[in-house]
């Protein structure tokens, strides 16, 4: 589902390469943990899985097309197939809880019909059924990410990537949102998740990658976070 | 996107920064008003033209006593019998003249007469008022050179004299009107560009937000840049409308107002609504045209949306 192949990114600012030669494989419908100090790579790999940014060298491989030497005029398509959610959540504060979800459908033209239909469905999945006319500011942390989640997902994408999804929130809210992310991972969407929470990535017991300064450090199967970290 | 998704973005955007909107509608409705003026100015001019150079004619004085001897004429002797035929068939077959007259000394005198005076007239003697030969060129612009030149050159003629020039003053004040409201349209107009470019950046600063979720949902560019580019076509065409105003009142309370008097004698043409509707017009959808350039350009190049 993803490759990325003897993967480089050098940043111009920057005085060492934030990936240097990574290779790493992600089978459909995994659930992988990215781990690593700030600054180890784990942002880059997710960057690199959007096509914000295009890798100095290697391959990026996302359901079978290398993105790297995708044209411009074809990111929008590669992303309508990728969820994103961040620590920040970034919801629209002037839109409802509704709107938030249904702008994701409304910019790729689908129809009022299936936007009636998919919103409330994703609401309902996500636990936020009742709260469709709310607006960001009247919701809590663990809420606001659910929205985003609901965002992220509407559109039902074959790989959701989250960057730090808990990295606001308390561990109670935290977990909630974990498991709304493990049942998503179970309708047969392959999320990547770069954390820092080492209670998460424990209690999950779930594929870790880590990296260090650019390079894989560890890649191991039903993981934990580490020892001293 | 759909249309409707489309325009509640446009109409957020516009109400967001009222204060920008509305300065960027008024200076593209100055731009444009300006513009509009100098193409109404220009049809003017030409329509001027078109009403004198009808009425213009072009004077072949032939020799008389007087201008024997005379210091920058030809004459050498008072024009024949013979001469002034001649010339009469020279402008029967000239394939630039449309219409001709044969003004005799005699009667040059006697219509000197009516305009001076018989005394003044008497007392400058003979020849003061020359024959001479009266012709309507069919295009005065076109032939009047060619036929200066060739009739000068003919025997018992004095000279050739173009009754153009004394309408040419009036003509260089409207054209310097014209471009005097062209430049003023370009600078107006460069200004209303700038600030044009300043809002949308301003905007898409504001909407980073709204872009960025936008583009990592599957949004194309070109539907994140489309709303601030229809805001732009909109304020542009909110300025034309404008404009279309200005332009109005500029023909009513200059034209049909100040110089309302000369317009009913028929001394200057008159504008009517279709010359303003024109001009509004023209105005309006370069002014549309030339904020989508420069909100696509500002989008692509300063905000990298």
């Amino acid at each position: 589902m993803i490759a990325l192949q003897n993967v480089t990114k050098i940043y111009p600012a920057s005085t060492r390469p934030a990936l240097d030669g990574v290779s790493l494989d992600i089978e459909k419908g995994e659930f992988v943990f990215l781990i690593g100090a700030s600054g180890s790579g784990k942002s880059s790999v997710l960057r690199l899985l959007l096509r914000e940014d295009a890798p100095t060298k290697g391959s990026v491989i996302v359901n079978g097309k290398d993105i790297a030497k995708l044209p411009s005029r074809k990111v929008p398509e590669l992303r309508r197939g990728i969820g994103c959610v961040f620590q920040d959540f970034r919801l629209l504060p002037k839109k409802t809880v509704f709107e938030n979800v249904a702008f994701a459908l409304e910019v790729i033209n689908k129809s009022q019909r299936s936007i009636k239909r998919g919103v409330p469905e994703v609401l309902e999945m996500v636990g936020l059924d009742g709260k469709a006319h709310r607006y960001p500011n009247e919701l809590s942390g663990g809420e606001q990410q659910r929205v985003a989640i609901a965002r992220a997902f509407v559109n039902r994408p074959l790989v959701l990537l989250a960057d730090e999804p808990t990295g606001n929130l308390d561990p109670d809210t935290s977990q909630g949102i974990m498991g709304l992310l493990e049942r998503i991972n179970r309708k047969g969407t392959t999320i990547v998740m770069a954390t820092h929470d080492n209670n998460i990535v424990d209690a999950m017991r779930r594929r870790v990658i880590e990296l260090d300064l650019g390079h894989v450090v560890r890649d191991q199967n039903r993981g934990v976070y580490g020892i001293g970290r | 996107m759909r249309a409707s998704f489309l325009m509640s973005g446009v109409a957020t955007g516009l109400r967001r920064n009222v204060s920008m909107t509305v300065a960027l509608v008024l200076s593209t409705a100055i731009s444009l008003a300006f513009l509009g003026g100098a193409f109404l100015i220009g049809k003017e001019i030409n329509k001027f033209k078109t009403l004198y150079e009808d009425k213009i004619n072009v004077s072949i004085f032939l020799c008389s006593n007087i201008s024997v001897g005379q210091p920058g004429s030809p004459c050498k002797a008072k024009v024949t019998q013979a001469q002034t035929d001649a010339i009469g068939a020279q402008l029967a077959n000239d394939p630039l003249v449309k219409s001709y007259s044969y003004i005799s000394e005699a009667q040059a005198q006697s219509r000197g007469k009516q305009l001076l005076g018989d005394k003044l007239v008497n007392e400058a003697g003979a020849g003061v008022f020359p024959a001479s030969y009266t012709v309507k060129l069919k295009d005065l612009k076109k032939g009047y050179a060619p036929l200066a030149v060739e009739y000068a050159k003919a025997a018992g003629v004095d000279g050739v004299q173009n009754q153009d020039d004394s309408l040419k003053t009036m003509l260089n004040l409207f054209d310097s009107a014209k471009w005097g409201a062209r430049v003023v349209a370009l600078i107006v107009g460069i200004c209303a560009i700038i600030q044009m470019a300043n809002t949308i950046q301003v905007a898409a600063a504001q909407r980073r937000n709204e872009t960025g979720i936008m583009r990592l949902v599957g949004a194309s560019r070109l539907m994140t840049q489309l709303p601030f580019i229809i805001e732009a076509m909109i304020a542009a065409l909110a300025g034309g409308l404008i404009a279309l105003l200005f332009d109005w009142a500029g023909k009513r309370f200059i034209l049909d107002g100040v110089f309302g008097e000369q317009v009913s004698r028929g001394v200057l043409p008159p504008l009517d609504g279709n010359d303003i509707i024109v001009a509004g017009g023209v105005g309006m959808i370069a002014g549309i045209v030339l904020a989508a350039l420069t909100a696509w350009g500002t989008l692509r190049l300063a905000v990298r949306l």
